[in-house]
């Protein structure tokens, strides 16, 4: 097995929004979430993900406020908002155009040219 | 793992986070995220300790600044949301603000119109009182170093005498020998004929001393401006500098005007400049063309003219020196006039022990009574008077705020009860009334617009007004009235939002009884009623004022009369300027339109003459003084023309030759003064010397008003113009309309230049223009005293209307108990009207009250009438009880058809 690409930040942003777009999480939950969906493919650094989450915060695409964990311990549990679920749409959209065009010219046979 | 779903709480977020909080948040969450991870580890199989390890380095946190940048990037986020939380809550109010004010348009815009009404009334007076009082003429470097200066003159028939005007010998004296000044200077307003033949035109000059710019400290916008070069004595350069107006109408701001040339008075003058932009020296009237002093005395004054003590003309301004008072300026000018007229035999020896006033370059603050200081005072009046419009809009419109508040003390009620705090509510309805206020202030600057232009023309014309109405002292003002009224209209309903019981709107619904909120809206009524009658009762005084000067005795009738006058080149001898008046003369009496004309020497209102003249029999003539008789030479049919009547004798007529019999005619004042009782007819004057023969007095004329509309009568007599008594060229036309006389101008103007084709200048006008600056301030009064109280009147009629209306509405049901229990129709309307004049009469006795207070403040400002006028406070009374009355009718017929039986079955 190759080594896993490292994540880029505007990928993670999306990856994020969409752990998110199932329920509002905090952020070990979203770490495990991303973990388990993607089979450890998709390798982040704890921190960069609060760095992300920051930051999307700071820009209105999620929201966070403090809740108890089913252990009852104090956690930050962000949510998208509004801003953020149309964000997560249209990234989304341009992501899977932007694969798409890359697996096209990739897989293409160079003798049909 | 499960996670259970975070319990939502809390709408808002804390607004501002403290480091030490944020702090404490990023590590709880990398903490818990640690623990966490380590957990999962020690579930795979990894040994506590090492676990551990592992969560802190996949976390980063092994590098020492992973949390140093997550705590820059809190930061960062923290300051960020703050203000945007800021932004979001002002947007929330502002969306929830115009939501309320959709809800009730018709209410929206009552609230809007009355306070854009009130507010514009304020900006449009605040630019007047501006330009008249509190701002120092424009382009002038450091004004309040800048000193108009008066003379006080003591000697003879010049007791107490305030004026502006002094010799040129007394101006040279005052600017060499005095060190309180940086520099005095002088200049002449006047009026000069411009072009010549069809296009000549009169255009307002000042003609300026060498050092007059420069001492104002005022820049050319073109070219250059007149200096000391410009100004030798005795003659100067012929140098004109254009007024910035004057460049744009006549020439179309080209740039190319410098070094042409135009005629002034015949004589070429070359443009070396143009004025700044409203520059009109230190006055307030519009300067069209500025010449050196020197240039146009040499032409029109005599070549001595500098000389000359006998002529007071010019006006003197002065910049004194820094750290010199006034007062020390004045002194050291006063000592230097009386060093220079050591008694009265000298030319200008009125200026015998005269005192100067050094007085602001704030022409309407002059130390004498002028048209511009009276329309200064009327107009900072005016401004109060706003001010209490403005006020009375805003009891207004935080009734009707409050008034709706009211109506949803249910849904405030609840939103408290749901944790919504206080603060947000004032918040909320604050951003309501700054709603209105910011809509009725951008409309108000509409009405400043079109009502600050509508009084400078209509009420103030003789004032330069270069700026437009809303200038940017105006728009601060505005902004600065509007941000008072949202305080004002909202400061009512915000306190009764704070008043208000979280748990008494829930219990008692919406229905509402009297109790305080009923008592702080009839105050604001009664308070709105008050301010009306006081404003009425200016309203009233002025108009009666303005009656009393239309209804003044001139001793003729101003009306339907014209005054016509030529501009002549000069040296065409003597008898040049008569022989044209008679030539126009003949020509007026034919144009038609016309129904009388005559000749006089003198006009009232623009000159007048005395001369030598014996009485035997009478020797105190010289004690007379300033009650000395005037003289005018008059042609036949003058006191038909002018609607003089004589009341005993006869007039003066055409066989009134040389060589008939010397007549003259004397004035009923000169009459009673000279003759006492006796009768005057067939007694001998001795017209021009005391050695002259005697004239027959053949006939009593009424007294004319000669110059100002207060004055005392002033004594005159008459002789024939034919006869020469006393040899003077100056003449007047008179002219009598059949019609309007401004309809007569065009006429007169086209067919009386062709008399006298050499004239360079030939001038009609209706009479009533001479006269008009006097009225101007009394008619400035009338007219907005009157507009502003009408305003009051109807805001605060639809405010009791409102009020009323809505109390209707909520009494409904007991109105209908009340009529099931047998009340008539009669009844519950009379109940209503009671309600609706009680206010009414409360408000009139405070407002008549306070009226008759401030009464001795306006007295100054009135025309022969006592600012206690029965008439006027008994007609107010009446106004505001009809009014009232009007306002109440429409509730109280509502209230009338109140059903018992709903009444009875919702019981």
């Amino acid at each position: 097995m190759t080594a896993p690409l490292p994540v880029v930040k505007g990928v993670l942003d999306m990856l994020v929004l969409r752990a998110l777009s199932w329920s509002p999480m905090h952020g070990f939950e979203i770490v495990a979430w991303l973990e388990r969906e993607s089979g450890g493919s998709l390798p982040v650094e704890d921190s960069a993900l609060y760095q992300a989450l920051y930051r999307m915060e700071e820009r209105g695409l999620v929201a966070a406020e403090w809740g108890t964990t089913e252990n009852n311990r104090r956690a930050r549990y962000y949510k998208v908002t509004r801003a953020g679920a149309a964000q997560l749409r249209t990234e989304t959209a341009r992501w899977l155009d932007y694969a798409a065009a890359v697996t096209h010219v990739l897989t293409k046979s160079p003798s049909t040219s | 793992v499960t996670w259970i779903r975070p319990r939502v709480r809390g709408l808002f977020r804390l607004a501002v986070r403290r480091a030490s909080l944020r702090e404490r948040d990023v590590d709880e969450e990398i903490r818990l995220h640690v623990d966490l991870r380590a957990e999962q580890l020690v579930q795979e199989g990894w040994s506590p300790e090492a676990a551990r390890v592992e969560a802190r380095r996949r976390f980063a946190l092994l590098l020492d600044d992973a949390r140093a940048r997550l705590l820059e990037a809190a930061r960062h986020r923290d300051e960020r949301m703050t203000w945007r939380d800021r932004i979001d809550s002002v947007k929330q109010d502002a969306a929830s603000a115009v939501r309320q004010l959709r809800a009730a348009p018709g209410v929206a815009a009552a609230a809007v119109l009355t306070l854009a009404l009130g507010i514009g009334a304020n900006a449009a007076m605040f630019g007047v009182v501006d330009r008249l009082l509190l701002r120092p003429p424009e382009h002038v470097v450091e004004p309040q170093r800048v000193t108009r200066l008066y003379i006080e003159r003591r000697r003879g028939g010049f007791g107490g005498n305030v004026s502006t005007s002094v010799s040129y010998p007394t101006y040279r004296a005052v600017r060499d020998s005095t060190r309180a000044f940086a520099g005095v200077a002088a200049s002449y307003p006047s009026e000069y004929v411009v072009g010549e033949g069809e296009d000549a035109r009169q255009v307002p000059a000042l003609e300026v001393t060498g050092n007059f710019f420069a001492l104002l400290g005022v820049r050319p916008a073109l070219g250059r401006l007149i200096g000391p070069d410009d100004d030798r004595l005795p003659s100067g350069a012929h140098v004109a500098v254009l007024g910035e107006r004057y460049w744009r109408r006549a020439f179309g701001a080209s740039p190319n005007v410098l070094g042409t040339s135009i005629v002034v008075e015949g004589v070429r003058y070359e443009i070396v400049g143009v004025a700044p932009r409203g520059f009109t020296g230190v006055g307030l009237e519009p300067r069209d063309l500025f010449l050196p002093l020197s240039a146009m005395s040499w032409q029109a004054r005599g070549h001595e003219w500098y000389a000359e003590g006998g002529m007071s003309w010019i006006s003197m301004v002065g910049r004194v020196r820094p750290g010199v008072s006034f007062a020390r300026a004045e002194s050291e000018a006063t000592r230097a006039v009386r060093a220079a007229v050591p008694d009265s035999t000298v030319s200008n020896g009125y200026d015998h022990g005269a005192r100067v006033i050094a007085a602001s370059s704030i022409q309407a603050r002059e130390p004498v009574a002028s048209e511009f200081r009276s329309s200064a005072r009327v107009a900072a009046w005016l401004g109060g008077v706003a001010a209490v419009v403005l006020l009375v809009a805003c009891a207004n419109v935080a009734n009707l705020l409050l008034a709706r508040a009211v109506r949803r003390r249910r849904e405030i009620a609840v939103r408290t009860a749901l944790g919504a705090g206080r603060g947000r509510l004032a918040r909320q309805l604050l951003a309501e009334s700054t709603l209105v206020a910011a809509l009725g202030g951008a409309a108000g600057l509409l009405v400043a617009w079109w009502g600050g232009a509508a009084v400078r023309t209509l009420l103030l014309p003789g004032v330069d007004w270069s700026e437009p109405p809303v200038s940017g002292r105006v728009l601060l003002f505005a902004l600065a009235a509007t941000t008072l009224t949202a305080l004002l209209t909202g400061v009512v309903p915000v306190l009764h939002v704070a008043a208000l019981g979280v748990t008494s709107g829930l219990r008692t619904g919406a229905r509402e009884g009297g109790g305080r909120r009923a008592r702080t809206r009839t105050a604001l009524l009664v308070a709105q009623a008050a301010l009306s009658v006081v404003l009425l009762a200016g309203a009233g005084l002025f108009v009666r004022s303005l009656l009393r000067v239309g209804a003044i005795d001139y001793g003729y009738d101003p009306e339907r009369l014209l005054t016509v006058t030529v501009t002549l080149p000069d040296g065409g001898g003597p008898d040049v300027m008569p022989a044209a008046y008679d030539r126009m003369l003949e020509r007026a009496r034919r144009v038609p339109g016309v129904e009388r004309a005559a000749l006089s020497t003198t006009s009232p209102f623009w000159s007048m003459l005395a001369g030598e003249l014996a009485i035997p029999g009478f020797d105190s003539l010289a004690t007379l003084r300033d009650e000395f008789p005037l003289f005018n030479a008059v042609g036949p049919d003058y006191f038909a023309t002018m609607g003089t009547r004589i009341v005993r004798g006869r007039a003066l007529g055409a066989g009134d030759v040389l060589g008939a019999p010397r007549v003259v005619v004397v004035n009923e004042a000169m009459a009673r003064r000279i003759w006492k009782g006796a009768d005057p007819i067939g007694r001998c004057v001795k017209v021009d010397a005391v050695t002259a023969p005697c004239s027959e007095v053949v006939g009593v004329a009424r007294t004319m008003l000669q110059s100002d509309l207060r004055e005392k009568p002033v004594l005159e007599y008459f002789v024939p113009i034919a006869q020469k008594q006393k040899d003077v060229r100056m003449r007047t036309l008179f002219v009598r309309a059949a019609g309007p006389p401004q309809a007569l101008v065009p006429a007169l103007r086209r067919e009386l230049r062709a008399v006298v084709p050499e004239a360079r200048y030939v001038d009609a006008a209706p009479f009533e223009e001479r006269v008009d600056p006097q009225v101007r301030p009394w008619r400035l009064g009338a007219t907005m005293f009157s507009a502003f109280g009408a305003l009051a009147l109807l805001i605060a009629a639809v405010g009791l209307y409102s009020v009323l209306a809505y109390t209707v509405a909520q009494r409904l049901h007991e109105m209908g108990l009340r009529m099931a229990l047998g009340a008539r129709t009669r009844d519950v309307l009379a109940l209503v009207l009671r309600q609706g004049l009680g206010v009414a009469a409360v408000g009139i006795a405070l407002g008549a009250a306070a009226a008759l207070a401030a009464g001795h403040w306006v007295a100054p400002l009135l025309f022969d009438v006592s600012p206690h006028d029965p008439v006027v406070f008994g007609g107010v009374t009446v106004v505001l009880l009809a009014a009232a009355a009007a306002a109440a009718l429409v509730p109280a017929r509502r209230a009338t058809r109140a059903n018992p039986s709903d009444a009875l079955r919702s019981e």
